[in-house]
């Protein structure tokens, strides 16, 4: 038994070793809400496979039972992220109980992944009186529709209508791609968030909050955040933009 | 398709069977029964869902544990505790099958199977052993994927995998256990040797004699001992265990013998081990006559018997230094008195006998060639059926039947030599033995239980004579009566028992510390020899040789490209602890890093990998430049 325990020991450890591990962020992290993570676990062992393997990833855990020889799986881990910001995932831990279920080892895995995490969207409170936050700003002649000019290229989300698919770019790429079009509309947003209601971290909310909401309606939006000024803006790259300013705002 | 829990099952239903099986012989009749019972039940209970009650298996449990509780004592331990373990083994194959029930269950047949070593520890063990380890370690490893990952349902090829790594991983232990055996530190007294059943002997031999007790002998064919030594003539294979020295009514025992001192002469030097089979024998047999015992504890008595006591910490082997066909010469004074007293009753044929062959004869030679000729002139028989019984069983074997066992020719021979007024005595021992020649021992069997006399003659001392060789059928009594070919198929397999007695049983510590000594002395001897530089320079060379020529048949062919690529990203990792993954774009990995001879790195051979091409000779002479360059930056 004692040589058998041993033998299971050196197993074990190889079980956790020649992994490699990647991740994939989405482009719209928000702070205190679960976002979900594409892992993928790749192995470069050409003999043994990996079993019962178990990713541990910012306190999130995604089973493994099998990994094949030279094999990369997917899985889909969600992850809260506590603060906004950029940030960057470097050590991923890797756990398993095989071969006898009597210790559970661990083998920390080194990546770099970097990521961004928006402030958490929130509304802003009924009894805010200020006048139409809308009404900031200059007139604009845009608006985000299916009828103006192709104003950019955006990935396909399910909602816009097929024939705005760019189907001779997506067929060189492996997303299906759309065309953002422009429509006549009225007045563009500028949002101050020295005129938004709260302390910073609530004002980042709810700038976030009012960029994907009027944004959704199709309104182009600017953003004043302290000296620097955005300009208005309908793309869905536009978007990210701004909340990336956001996300990156010094907090007070 | 399988799924794991059918396998775990499977398996569980077989560790049962091997732990069971080889323990079944010593069972009573409800554990014998219970557990293939619980077996069959648990086969058929599985498929319906239905599992023995817990609190029904709690009652049997406390009921049996009770009833055999009540059956412990000092003398019988072995026993109640196997039939326990048997039972909650029935118990647990019945029950439900959760990971700790499969792991105890497990275990159970693990315990099982160390308990039947208690009553039997042959070479079978080694059998039952692996598979039960091979199922054992297999059912832990698929045991860890149930009990961790439920719902993994694997497929034909990953179930392959699985069972494929979970056997290989006792296979790779094999020979660690074999190494650990022998290094790990043992003890001088083996466990079972003080739990071993009494009910076990087997000797063949007993303690005291008596002519005509019973009307046949038996002829067990279990292995009594095996002696390492060289071939030796038949007629010198007198293997002495006791000495009955003593007439008590009609029966011969043992006495502690008077003071005596003797010394053997004329004999054959001889040194000998011997492998006894595991049983209780009182007394250590040896080759006639034996001088000493190396480690013997204390003295023997002076009639030159080991009782088995004296052997330290329980050893099932020892070293004997005999001389063959030796007399033993008494040094001083003799106690003629002790030796010479006949029984209270003699057959008066036997007397009439005694007393017309020494009639007119002084001297003790001429006394005992007289009795010599008149027992071979009776035309005696060697028989081990219908022998004479009762107490007129001499007079009848002597003079009516004449057909008897060696018990009756050494009794009588003994008692007309007492009646002669010659000191005689009986030894109790073994004769002859089959040689295995393939691993250069004798075996020696139950059946070959034999007595014979001892007489002392004034001037030559203690003179072996075997009244046996009267009876006109000796030799072809005992001589061997299987067939040439089945006495080679018995000694083959019996070597491989005896490899197992010589290389497990009897390997204690003290083998252990004379493996260790051996294999100093032979190093120092290595360190001493002077061996040529060129030879080992040469031995060397080979060697590398070899090993190049193997790695290069059996390691994976790498290419140039692949091989640029692993320094590449080596290099980056190292200078810049940017880790590249597999599946992840070179371009894309390096965008952080300011260096020009990265960027042109990875461009040409990005460039090649696009086109589909091998690189180049001049390419791949540029990107090592590059490779350095990187590797020098101090940036």
């Amino acid at each position: 038994m004692l040589g058998f325990m041993a033998v299971s020991g050196i197993f074990g450890l190889r079980n956790l070793q020649q992994l490699e591990i990647a991740v994939k962020f989405p482009d719209e992290i928000y702070c205190n809400i679960p976002a979900q993570l594409i892992v993928h676990l790749s192995t470069r062992r050409a003999v043994l496979p990996h079993y019962l393997l178990t990713l541990h990833l910012q306190g999130a855990e995604a089973a493994i039972p099998f990994l094949n020889t030279r094999e990369r799986k997917e899985q889909k881990v969600l992850v809260t992220f506590k603060t906004r910001g950029a940030g960057a995932v470097t050590r991923a831990a890797v756990t398993s109980p095989f071969p006898v279920n009597f210790f559970v080892r661990s083998n920390l895995l080194t990546l770099q992944a970097d990521y961004l995490v928006f402030p958490q969207p929130k509304p802003l409170p009924r009894s805010w009186n200020r006048s139409d936050p809308r009404e900031i700003g200059k007139v604009s002649q845009l608006k985000k529709g299916s009828s103006g000019e192709t104003e950019s290229i955006d990935r396909y989300t399910g909602s816009e209508p097929f024939k705005q698919i760019h189907w001779k770019l997506s067929a060189r790429h492996d997303d299906l791609l759309v065309k953002e079009m422009t429509e006549e509309a009225g007045k563009p947003v500028i949002i101050d968030l020295d005129q938004l209601p709260g302390g910073v971290e609530e004002r980042l909310g709810h700038a976030a909050y009012l960029i994907n909401h009027l944004m959704s309606d199709g309104r182009a939006v600017g953003l004043k955040i302290g000296e620097k000024n955005v300009p208005p803006g309908i793309s869905r790259g536009h978007r990210l933009r701004l909340l990336g300013e956001l996300a990156c705002h010094a907090p007070d | 398709m399988l799924r794991i829990k059918t396998i775990l099952q499977m398996l569980l239903y077989f560790a049962a069977l091997l732990g069971y099986l080889p323990l079944a012989p010593w069972l009573h009749p409800f554990p014998r029964v219970a557990v293939p019972a619980a077996i069959i039940f648990a086969a058929i209970a599985d498929r319906r869902g239905a599992i023995l009650k817990d609190r029904v298996a709690l009652l049997v449990s406390i009921a049996c544990f009770l009833f055999y509780f009540f059956q412990f004592s000092r003398h019988n331990v072995v026993e109640p505790a196997a039939n326990m373990l048997a039972i909650f083994l029935a118990i647990r194959i019945a029950g439900e099958k959760s990971p700790r029930n499969f792991l105890q269950t497990l275990t159970l047949s693990m315990f099982c199977l160390a308990a039947s070593t208690l009553f039997d520890l042959s070479p079978r063990f080694v059998i039952y052993l692996v598979l039960l380890l091979l199922a054992f370690t297999t059912s832990m490893v698929l045991l860890t994927f149930q009990s961790r990952a439920p719902g993994f349902a694997p497929g034909r090829k990953e179930l392959r995998s699985i069972l494929a790594v979970a056997l290989l991983q006792p296979l790779v232990a094999a020979p660690l256990v074999v190494f650990l055996f022998f290094i790990l530190p043992r003890t001088q007294l083996p466990i079972w040797h003080g739990l071993t059943r009494a009910g076990n002997d087997r000797s063949g031999i007993s303690e005291t004699v008596k002519a005509g007790e019973k009307s046949s002998i038996s002829s067990g064919s279990g292995v009594v001992f095996r002696a390492e030594m060289p071939k030796q003539p038949s007629g010198a294979l007198y293997w002495r265990a006791i000495v009955l020295n003593t007439i008590k009514g009609d029966e011969w025992i043992h006495a502690i013998p008077p003071a005596e001192k003797s010394i053997s002469r004329e004999g054959k030097e001889l040194s000998l081990n011997i492998f006894l089979e595991p049983g209780r024998l009182p007394y250590l047999p040896t080759l006639n006559i034996p001088d000493r015992i190396p480690g013997y504890r204390g003295s023997p008595p002076d009639d030159r018997t080991f009782p088995a006591s004296g052997l330290t910490g329980g050893r099932r082997s020892y070293q004997v230094l005999s001389q063959s066909g030796a007399r033993l010469l008494t040094v001083g004074k003799m106690n003629r008195d002790f030796y010479s007293t006949p029984p209270e009753k003699v057959p008066p044929r036997l007397s009439r006998l005694v007393s017309g062959a020494v009639a007119r004869v002084r001297q003790d030679r001429k006394k005992l060639d007289a009795l010599e000729t008149a027992f071979a002139n009776i035309g005696l028989s060697y028989a081990s059926s219908n022998l004479p019984t009762g107490p007129d069983a001499i007079d009848k074997f002597l003079f009516e039947g004449k057909k008897g066992h060696c018990e009756l020719f050494a009794v009588s021979f003994a008692t007309a030599l007492r009646l002669a007024g010659l000191p005689a005595r009986l030894v109790g021992g073994y004769y002859g033995g089959d040689y295995n020649e393939l691993a250069g021992y004798y075996i020696v069997t139950e059946e070959r239980a034999h007595v014979w006399v001892e007489v002392w003659i004034e001037g030559s001392g203690w003179l072996t004579i075997d009244p046996s060789r009267f009876a006109v059928n000796f030799e072809e009594n005992f001589s061997r009566k299987r067939s040439d070919y089945e006495l080679r198929v018995r000694l083959f397999l019996d070597s491989l028992a005896y490899y197992w007695n010589r290389m497990v049983i009897t390997y204690d510590f003290e083998s252990q510390f004379s493996a260790a000594s051996k294999a100093g002395a032979e190093l120092r001897v290595l360190r001493e020899a002077k061996i040529p530089k060129r030879k080992i320079m040469l031995t060397v060379a080979v060697l590398l040789v070899l090993c190049g020529g193997i790695v290069l048949l059996t390691g994976k062919r790498t290419t140039p490209e692949e091989r640029l690529l692993t320094r590449f990203k080596k290099i980056v990792q190292r200078r810049y602890g940017v880790d590249i993954p597999p599946a992840t774009g070179l371009h894309e990995a390096i965008s952080g890093i300011e260096n020009q001879a990265i960027r042109k790195f990875v461009d040409i051979y990005t460039g090649s990998l696009y086109r589909d091409k091998r690189l180049t000779k001049q390419e791949i002479d540029l990107l090592e430049k590059f490779l350095t360059e990187i590797a020098r930056d101090r940036t």
